[in-house]
């Protein structure tokens, strides 16, 4: 495939995950204000309070993932080009935000029903975190080519 | 002279970064199979007790929906393991290959993306005809997502190419 075909493909994408991405952001980040400012209100128990909080902080880390995935593809719409430096620091700041959300929804139920018993990490997002960081990696070696190619033109 | 030792140092940088690249991607590789193997075992299944969407079907009186729901659990099973044995594919592709932008691990990608999104049509088939619940997670963005990915990957192979030819 030639090159700027590529690049209006990936511009064409690019703008498609950004829209969705802000919608599900706003529907996320909403459920998650809703839960924790009314849904929690009406749980009888601690325990089921602990659980909902869990559900409705993770809700509210997946909404800041979402909003910074759509700034990333905003960005690769705009300029066409995927490898720049923002990219590749907010590719690793989704990163850690998945660690955070491997992180805290368990200590908050792990405050419930203790620490012993329960996993403390939840490995789904930590395996998202590394994939994440990987990525980025990825990208930064995308940033070296893109800078060599656009040094030779 | 300063233009080739910048040159110089790019290409020692871009050295340790596939070094890096390929580290990464045999721990990833490892790692996904322990996870896996865990998940199986059943060891994060969490403390919330899930719902059952099991589909009672009565062997007499089959109906389409019935077939449905049968055809929407294939598939997922199908696209679960075609994912997982992509995801392997694509990780030990990264871990041999001088460069992460090849046709292929953009191929491999593409693919990985379309398994997730038919994983989560699947899904939400099957909770629907069991339970009439609409349950959409965010599986198939991610699918979408790798699919914008394999985009910049095939981006990435172009710049790639230049810059061997340059070399």
């Amino acid at each position: 495939m030639i090159k700027s075909t590529v690049e209006e493909k990936i511009k064409e994408s690019s703008i498609a995950i950004m829209v969705i991405s802000v919608i599900a952001s706003l529907l996320t980040g909403a459920a998650g204000i809703y839960g924790i400012f009314v849904d929690i209100g009406t749980a009888t128990d601690t325990l089921s309070k602990k659980m909902l909080l869990k559900n409705y902080v993770s809700d509210l880390i997946a909404a800041v993932i979402l909003i910074i995935a759509a700034v990333i593809f905003f960005r690769i719409f705009k300029s066409g080009r995927p490898f720049t430096r923002g990219n590749i620091r907010a590719v690793r700041v989704i990163a850690f935000l998945f660690l955070l959300n491997a992180v805290i929804p368990s200590v908050i139920v792990g405050t419930a029903l203790g620490f012993v018993g329960t996993s403390i990490i939840g490995a789904g997002s930590l395996f998202n975190a590394m994939l994440f960081f990987f990525f980025a990696e990825i990208m930064r070696y995308g940033n070296l080519l893109q800078t060599e190619s656009d040094e030779t033109l | 002279m300063r233009l080739s030792e910048q040159k110089g140092r790019e290409s020692m940088d871009k050295e340790k970064l596939t070094r890096r690249i390929k580290r990464i991607s045999r721990i990833s590789l490892i790692a996904m199979v322990v996870y896996g193997a865990l998940n199986i075992c059943g060891m994060f299944s969490g403390l919330e007790v899930r719902k059952d969407y099991t589909l009672h079907v009565d062997h007499h009186n089959i109906q389409i929906t019935d077939i449905v729901y049968l055809a929407a659990f294939l598939a997922i099973v199908f696209s679960v393991v075609a994912g997982f044995i992509t995801a392997f594919m694509l990780l030990n592709e990264l871990g041999r290959r001088r460069t992460p932008f090849t046709l292929k691990i953009s191929n491999l990608l593409r693919n990985l993306g379309a398994y997730m999104i038919i994983t989560e049509i699947g899904k939400i088939i099957c909770i629907f005809i069991a339970a009439r619940e609409i349950r959409v997670d965010l599986f198939w963005f991610a699918g979408l997502v790798l699919y914008a990915f394999s985009l910049v990957f095939r981006y990435g192979k172009d710049l790639q190419k230049l810059s061997d030819e340059t070399l």
